[in-house]
């Protein structure tokens, strides 16, 4: 426990310190929320356009962070590891590399709670938004989700050799999953087909749980029951395939 | 009693042998190198012994523990500098060593380690601004961090300019002064020859010998020789006719003369006996690079 303590607050440390990383978490959703939060002031911005746009954009604020920081910046930081030979040298030690996975895990889902909280906080308090209307149903749905993209990361750093392959798996699996789940434009904006193909997407089924509870209502089972299985799926596949060097 | 027992260590890799059959003991306080050129299997010898891979026949005992079993508790005991490792380049040399302590049960004091390797200036220097010598004196001071009885050192003075390399061997007789069984890999015929008490030769997956390095010397049978120039002519065979002398070779006015341990004395005497004087002698005892050649019969750098 001494030890996953320190590797944990260590890589903490770490992810503060790299720009690149801080840039985009928690950076990029709160630059989000302000630039929103702008246009959409109560006092300028009609209502019509108001309303269905905030009953989207927190939802997809917190997917599109929680993309970025599973599929993108987890498995180049974990193949860079393993390319660096610090996965090596930590097997070397009598706690083992694994401790690396969970405490980079961890980390993730630190980075992924502590966005989670500060768009809220900036939102509500800055911009007058609605504060979430289901909070178990958020809390839920955002633990799970954050569990099902965070296995999609540990699956791409399994199967990929090298820090680009890892970059670039990661991107071929961004930019689609953005436009399927409904992060990149609303669902119902979308072909109703490809709109509940979506829906069994991990970053699809995170954005739809996220948005029916911010809106007040409870997550449906399909979609919380989509991430549990993925959660499984995926993090097997990872623990199955992961080469330590 | 042995610290470290390997007895026919056997590990394949897609079916070809990285090491086919190698065997050996380290005594405790030993300085043992493992020596032989790139691909010799050296790296997968170790790695079997510190138990990052399972050998595919053979039998392996550290510290009276089996690394595949019993892998935890040996780690505690067993540090590992490794070749090629790097750390997170944001990661500072005291939050390194403070984390590296952490893993073990029963760790030594991360800032005297820090004052003692000399990187007390440098403790809050972030590892991808360190130089090569200054990663070298971090990456020994983490292997001892866990206190170990035995460091396994693999590569250490590679890409080392020559004098952070002898500074690697002045921290390596320090490091033996404590006790600490140490575990040399390198291809440096020089450095194995003067830090190692044993020196096991590897070549093609085996040991082609395993003896000190005078020893190796000795054994590759090679004796000495010697060079000089006389003013006049040394009649042929004056030197030739002696029991030492193995070749006599002339080269305008300078003659060779090889043969064994005491072909100096036997050479010298003579032509002192017969008022012929010598200029400009040289006398050239075999390196453990000749050693290596005849043990193994092909070059080092091969």
């Amino acid at each position: 426990m001494r030890a996953l303590r320190r590797l944990t607050l260590t890589e903490l440390k770490l992810f503060l310190r790299a720009p690149e990383s801080v840039f985009f978490v928690p950076g990029l959703p709160l630059l989000l929320v302000t630039v929103f939060g702008v246009i959409l002031d109560p006092g300028d911005a009609p209502d019509r356009l108001r309303g269905p746009l905030m009953d989207y954009f927190p939802a997809m604020v917190l997917s599109l962070t929680l993309a970025i920081l599973s599929i993108l910046i987890m498995p180049s930081t974990l193949v860079g590891y393993r390319e660096k030979g610090i996965l090596r040298r930590m097997a070397t030690t009598p706690v083992g590399p694994d401790l690396v996975l969970v405490a980079q895990t961890l980390v993730s889902a630190m980075m992924a709670v502590a966005t989670l909280v500060l768009v809220t906080v900036l939102g509500t308090v800055a911009f007058g938004w609605s504060t979430p209307g289901d909070v178990a149903g958020v809390a839920v749905a955002f633990l799970l989700a954050v569990s099902a993209l965070l296995a999609v990361g540990l699956f791409i750093a399994s199967i990929s050799t090298s820090g680009g392959m890892a970059t670039g798996i990661g991107l071929f699996v961004f930019f689609p999953s953005l436009f399927l789940s409904g992060v990149a434009m609303p669902a119902e904006a979308m072909p109703p087909n490809l709109a509940s193909a979506g829906e069994f997407t991990p970053l699809g089924a995170a954005m739809r749980g996220l948005r029916d509870s911010w809106t007040g209502s409870f997550p449906e089972t399909s979609h919380l029951l989509t991430l549990a299985v993925l959660t499984c799926v995926f993090g097997a596949a990872a623990v199955k395939l992961f080469r330590w060097e | 009693m042995p610290v470290i027992e390997v007895r026919n260590l056997r590990k394949l890799y897609r079916a070809k042998p990285a090491v086919a059959d190698v065997s050996f003991t380290v005594a405790k306080g030993e300085i043992f190198g493992i020596l032989g050129p790139n691909g010799a299997g050296k790296t997968t010898t170790v790695e079997c012994v510190t138990g990052l891979r399972r050998p595919d026949s053979g039998t392996v005992r550290v510290l009276g523990l089996d690394p595949r079993r019993d892998g935890r508790r040996l780690r505690e005991k067993v540090g590992v500098q490794l070749q090629q490792c790097e750390l997170p380049g944001r990661l500072t040399v005291r939050e390194a060593l403070e984390l590296y302590a952490s893993f073990y049960d029963d760790p030594a004091d991360p800032a005297r380690l820090i004052r003692r390797w000399g990187l007390t200036e440098k403790r809050d220097t972030p590892f991808g601004k360190l130089s090569g010598g200054q990663k070298q004196r971090l990456s020994i001071a983490l292997a001892l961090v866990g206190g170990p009885d035995i460091v396994v050192l693999d590569e250490l003075t590679t890409g080392l300019d020559p004098q952070a390399r002898r500074a690697a061997w002045k921290m390596i007789e320090e490091i033996r002064e404590d006790g600490v069984t140490i575990i040399l890999v390198t291809h440096f015929l020089d450095e194995a020859e003067r830090l190692c008490d044993r020196i096991a030769v590897v070549s093609d997956g085996r040991i082609a010998a395993l003896d000190s390095p005078r020893g190796l010397v000795a054994r590759s049978g090679n004796g000495m020789s010697l060079r000089f120039r006389t003013p006049v002519p040394v009649p042929d065979g004056l030197l030739t006719g002696l029991p030492e002398v193995r070749e006599v070779r002339r080269r305008g006015d300078q003659i060779a003369v090889a043969g064994g341990d005491d072909v100096v004395q036997a050479v010298v005497g003579t032509l002192t006996r017969h008022q012929i004087r010598l200029h400009d002698l040289m006398v050239e005892r075999p390196t453990l690079e000749d050693a290596f050649v005849a043990l193994t019969g092909r070059t080092f750098e091969d």
